[in-house]
């Protein structure tokens, strides 16, 4: 033990003794303890006056002395806390004998405020004034204090905030409703005072010892005037601005827009999105900068609370269970949370009302309009009842409303009603006893999963069960075709599409559309086969049968997975016109002749299916355009697309990820990297909840991610990625795949630019003899490509006439599928002038680069591609020795043009290096 | 904490490094006992400007990316946790002072730095120093306040943590508080 050691052990424990005695002994205590060492004595005070002091006021001029009789008639006990100009302090009174505890607030000792903070400070003051309801804090008193600050006394709550205690107490679901119901009521209460709150967070909603929340804190509340809607571009609203707590901002508030009573039911339906899970609605990458959430909240949809909590990252303690929140309660928090002010809750009041609906089991507002809804609520009263869990029930209700659907489409057939209702009784019938058997005991709980029952169910009907009624069978069968399609499960899928379209083949003549629609689930299977022969075939019978009933519904599905052969075919100019007509047909149906009316048109009744299929197709054509090399309708797509989206899909459904996917990938053009990251890595994580870990639709934006992160250079981590996109690729689909071969090619590039060069020329040119093995699919472009790559790589590698050669077959490829004055052709003969020069053979390249800005059109838009043109035909001419004024005119009006289109193109610097060089 | 989660993680840490699964299931348990701690530093929202999921995020990495840690029981595992805490908010601190100088965002004093909020950068710093300063002449000591204030445990939280119990965690945690404001003062 050191000496200073065995000092401080004397100065503790000489402390913790004089801790325990009354204040007033203790200095005698510690002098008489230290034996004469004033040193130690004085140490031990200073702990023990450190220990005392709780109040702590830094501000210059204010003495804590000061603070505490500041305000006349009331002592100040503690700082409860401050803002950015306020304070507010626990105090306490007495009045009449009794002692009775308030919280004061005043502007912040020594704050200059301006005139402005003043009003403000006093509005809040009047705000409390008009305010009297149990649940919001009530005003006592108010006045000035000897520093001359306006305050006012308000009813001191002894609580916690209502987010911990709900943790604290381990409130389950109702009783976390019933308080948020509460709060509302306040709220609401608030409104019909014509006050907007406009701060609502967990911090400004405190519980009393009784259980009872409390509303505090209108210290940027408005006063709405009843007649107008005040815009926010005031100077004291970009006040108000500032001082939001950002997470719990609308979408309004963000844009500085007006602010409505609908701004307080964002809010709250942020804060209840809390309470029921613990997280924020726009997950850990929107929360981790202003700049993200921001976006998050006027761009992305929040995850549905229920989706929320099957994630990983959720507090198990604190959030509910996903089939707790499923249904009713995400259709609430989300209606509260929607972009569009009066998309939301129409008031206050409507959402007390639909909280009440979700406490008595009755319907709720936010779901109203669909019919098998009304089902499935009455499954869910009869819950105990039916003896199945909450994923069977799940199950029945996704049948369900695919029935409620057919009954829909056929119900202007009325001389088939009556089949119809027969067969949706045989249907439920089967449903029924398929859960009915489901019992949770012998399906040991919740380890008896959708997909079990999916099977058991598929298992059952391709079994021959409901032999006597094909025709439900054939319905059933080609649902479960469907189903399995989606699951990723091809040889299922065209198994039981099969068997649903022989099931349906002898009533063809009578029932015309059953036959299509179990063709079309074939075809579905087919196409996800890669077996594109087959699905084209089906589906233009499809399409014929579609036509014939007039079904717009079922022709543009049809239309949607044409183009999506011909993608896959490659014809993309042939997709993007199926696209394009989809589009057509349903604007004509939708009475629309503009596709920005329909996108903003309201999406209810059949309206919504239509509306639907549109945001597919857009979301379609949006990738066929930018695959054309058209950005710029692309990204209009795009955005037109996840505007409709947002409003007509689920926030969990799949649609989502090819559009996000799009928006990743546009950004990535733009050179907005880091946006495009962020976006991947969601959709990524989207797609892993949907679709599991090792599903194509994973792999896709894991590929997109790796090329992000090698444009960062972040290399290590981008190689790791591609390579593990790439495995599952293989492991999915198989070498011959064209996607694989795709993906295989990005993986070369990655590496190729990570400077792994024989690594890539590797990769290169296995997925050469890849392709050339599966010629036929049309995938010439993608030959050129690669064989650009290679070249490139060769290069790197230093073989220089191995460039040369690979060059020159990019060159051919290009020649025979695009033509000789394409601009990919004529950017081709470039890097093929490139390489000879680098090879030494300069009177070669010179021809190549005189040739291919000869071969570009005089009106080529294209400006790049000229300077590109222009300055490879300067270095030529210098490689070669000839004409230095010619090639000195040519690099300098490249030069030029690239200023002028982009001053941050790299060529610029490679050009004016150039032109130094000479010199 | 539930007495059932608290057998639920010490079973987990038995079994750290048996299994990938038991690892990832440890990981992911913990790090909801991460986000706990961090919530309760962090309870003031306007505090400091690294979110508690950063925080997180950042602890996890120190902690796991030493393999060589394994933990024995629980409160290796919090002191591990306080620690790896403390480095991450410490670091944290010294970037941002050497960003940008004199922010000056809060003047938070440490009375209240220790309840509620991150202090400024500068004050971190500071408290970091004596607190080395603290451990050198008494290791018990500043494993209660790294505990208390890093990994935001309760009083009896930490008194389980170090096997010892609870009123004597009161009486080191009152004089480390005590002895630390003094040593910052001065």
């Amino acid at each position: 033990m050191t000496a200073g050691g065995a000092r401080y052990l004397e100065a503790k424990r000489l402390f913790i003794e004089a801790l325990a005695l009354p204040l007033e002994q203790r200095a005698g205590y510690v002098e008489l303890g230290a034996d004469g060492d004033a040193a130690l004595a004085a140490e031990v005070m200073q702990m023990l006056k450190a220990e005392l002091t709780k109040i702590d006021v830094p501000e210059p001029g204010v003495s804590p002395h000061d603070i505490r009789t500041s305000v006349p008639g009331y002592r100040i006990l503690s700082e409860l806390g401050r803002g950015g100009m306020g304070v507010v302090y626990l105090a306490e009174r007495t009045a009449d004998g009794v002692v009775q505890k308030l919280a004061i607030k005043r502007m912040l000792p020594g704050f200059p405020g301006t005139s402005q903070d003043i009003a403000r400070f006093h509005g809040e003051r009047q705000i409390l004034a008009t305010l009297d309801h149990p649940h919001i804090a009530r005003l006592v008193d108010a006045g000035t204090t000897t520093d001359g600050s306006p305050y006012f006394a308000m009813e001191y709550i002894e609580g916690e905030r209502i987010d911990r205690y709900v943790r604290k107490h381990r409130l389950d679901i109702r009783q976390r409703m019933q308080l948020i119901a509460k709060v509302a009521r306040a709220v609401d209460s608030a409104h019909r005072h014509l006050v907007v709150h406009r701060d609502l967070k967990p911090g400004n909603i405190l519980v009393d010892a009784y259980g009872e929340p409390k509303l505090l804190d209108f210290g940027i509340a408005k006063l709405l005037d009843a007649s107008t809607i005040e815009r926010h571009h005031s100077a004291t609203t970009v006040g108000g601005v500032q001082m939001l707590t950002p997470l719990y901002a609308a979408p309004e508030q963000v844009r500085c827009e007006a602010i409505s009573t609908a701004t307080d039911v964002y809010a709250l339906g942020v804060v209840i999105y809390e309470l029921l899970t613990g997280l924020s609605p726009y997950g850990r990458s929107a929360t981790s900068s202003p700049h993200f959430l921001s976006h998050a909240i006027c761009e992305e949809d929040p995850t549905a609370p229920s989706a929320a909590v099957a994630s990983s990252e959720v507090d198990v303690r604190f959030a509910l269970a996903p089939g707790q929140l499923r249904g009713d309660l995400d259709a609430i928090v989300l209606k509260c949370l929607r972009k569009q002010p009066e998309a939301r809750y129409a008031s206050m009041d409507a959402l007390v009302a639909d909280l009440e609906a979700w406490a008595t089991d009755q319907p709720v507002d936010a779901r109203r309009g669909s019919r098998w809804y009304h089902l499935q609520r009455f499954a869910r009263r009869h819950w105990v009842a039916l003896g199945a869990s909450a994923l069977i029930v799940l199950l029945t209700v996704a049948f369900v409303i695919g029935l409620g659907r057919e009954l829909n489409a056929t119900q202007v057939e009325r001389d088939r009603a009556e089949a119809e209702r027969e067969r949706a009784q045989q249907v439920t019938s089967f449903m029924v006893k398929l859960f009915s058997d489901a019992d949770p005991k012998q399906a040991k709980g919740e380890s008896f999963t959708v997909r079990q029952a999916l099977d058991r169910g598929y298992a059952r009907v391709s079994d021959a069960e409901l032999a006597e009624f094909p025709a439900t069978r054939s319905h059933l069968l080609r649902e479960f075709a469907l189903i399995y399609s989606r699951l990723g499960d091809k040889e299922t899928s065209l198994a039981a599409a099969k068997q649903a379209i022989a099931l349906a083949e002898p009533s063809r003549q009578s029932a015309p559309l059953d036959f299509a629609r179990a063709q079309f689930a074939a075809a579905v299977a087919h196409y996800e086969r890669d077996e594109l022969e087959d699905a084209a075939r089906l589906l233009s019978q499809v399409l014929e049968a579609a036509d014939a009933a007039g079904n717009v519904i079922l022709a543009t599905a049809a239309l949607h997975v044409q183009g999506k052969v011909e993608h896959g075919r490659g014809n993309d100019a042939k997709a993007a016109q199926l696209y394009l007509s989809i589009e057509q047909r349903l604007l004509a149906k939708l009475g629309q002749s503009r596709l920005a009316d329909a996108v903003n048109m309201p999406a209810t009744g059949d309206d919504r299916e239509l509306l639907d299929s549109l945001a597919r197709s857009l979301s379609s054509r949006c990738t066929t355009m930018r695959v054309l090399a058209k950005p710029r309708e692309a990204l209009a797509l795009c955005e037109s697309a996840v505007a409709l989206g947002n409003r007509v899909w689920s926030p969990s459904d799949p649609a989502h990820i090819p559009i996000s996917i799009e928006l990743a990938i546009l950004h990535q053009e733009l050179g907005n990297t880091e946006f495009s990251l962020a976006t991947n890595r969601e959709v990524i994580r989207m797609a892993r909840r949907i679709y599991g870990d090792r599903h194509v639709r994973v792999a896709f934006p894991m590929v997109n991610l790796a090329l992000d992160l090698g444009e960062l250079k972040r290399k290590d981590e981008a190689l790791k990625l591609m390579a593990e996109a790439v495995g599952i690729f293989k492991e999915q689909l198989g070498v011959a795949h064209r996607w694989y071969q795709e993906a295989l090619l990005n993986q070369a590039d990655l590496m190729r630019r990570s400077g792994e060069t024989v690594a890539a020329i590797a990769a290169y040119q296995e997925t050469l003899a890849l392709q050339r093995e599966g010629r036929s699919k049309g995938s010439g472009g993608m030959v050129a490509i690669t064989l650009e790559g290679l070249a490139l790589a060769q290069a790197d590698a230093g073989q220089k006439d191995l460039a040369v050669s690979s060059a020159r077959m990019a060159l051919e490829e290009y020649t025979n599928v695009e033509g000789d004055r394409h601009p990919s052709t004529i950017q081709a003969r470039i890097g093929l002038a490139k390489h000879l020069r680098e090879n030494a053979e300069p009177a070669a390249a010179l021809a190549e680069a005189e040739r291919a800005l000869a071969d570009i059109a005089a009106d080529e838009e294209d400006a790049e591609l000229r300077a590109t043109a222009q300055f490879a035909l300067a270095q030529a001419l210098r490689a070669a020795g000839q004409d230095p004024a010619r090639a000195q005119e040519l690099a300098s009006s490249a030069l030029a043009s690239e200023r002028k289109r982009d001053p941050k193109s790299a060529g610029i610097v490679e050009i004016e290096k150039w032109l130094v060089e000479r010199r | 904490m539930s007495d059932a989660r608290k057998l639920e993680i010490t079973g987990m840490l038995a079994r750290w490094g048996s299994s990938p699964q038991a690892r990832e299931d440890t990981v992911r348990i913990l790090y909801g006992e991460l986000r706990q701690m961090a919530g309760r530093i962090f309870s003031g929202s306007n505090a400091g400007t690294l979110q508690p999921t950063a925080l997180i995020n950042e602890a996890m990495l120190k902690l796991l990316g030493d393999a060589a840690a394994s933990f024995d029981d629980r409160g290796h595992f919090f002191g591990a946790a306080a620690r790896a805490m403390r480095q991450v908010l410490v670091d944290h601190a010294r970037r941002k002072c050497s960003g940008k100088r004199g922010d000056g965002v809060g003047t938070l004093s440490l009375d209240v730095a220790l309840n509620v909020a991150v202090p400024p950068p500068d004050e971190m710093i500071a408290l970091d120093a004596v607190l080395n300063e603290l451990e050198a002449l008494d290791p018990d000591a500043a494993r209660v306040v790294e505990l208390r204030y890093f990994a935001g445990l309760t009083l009896a939280e930490t008194a389980a943590a170090l096997g010892v119990h609870p009123s004597t965690v009161s009486a080191e945690w009152v004089h480390a508080r005590a002895w630390l404001k003094r040593a910052l003062e001065s």
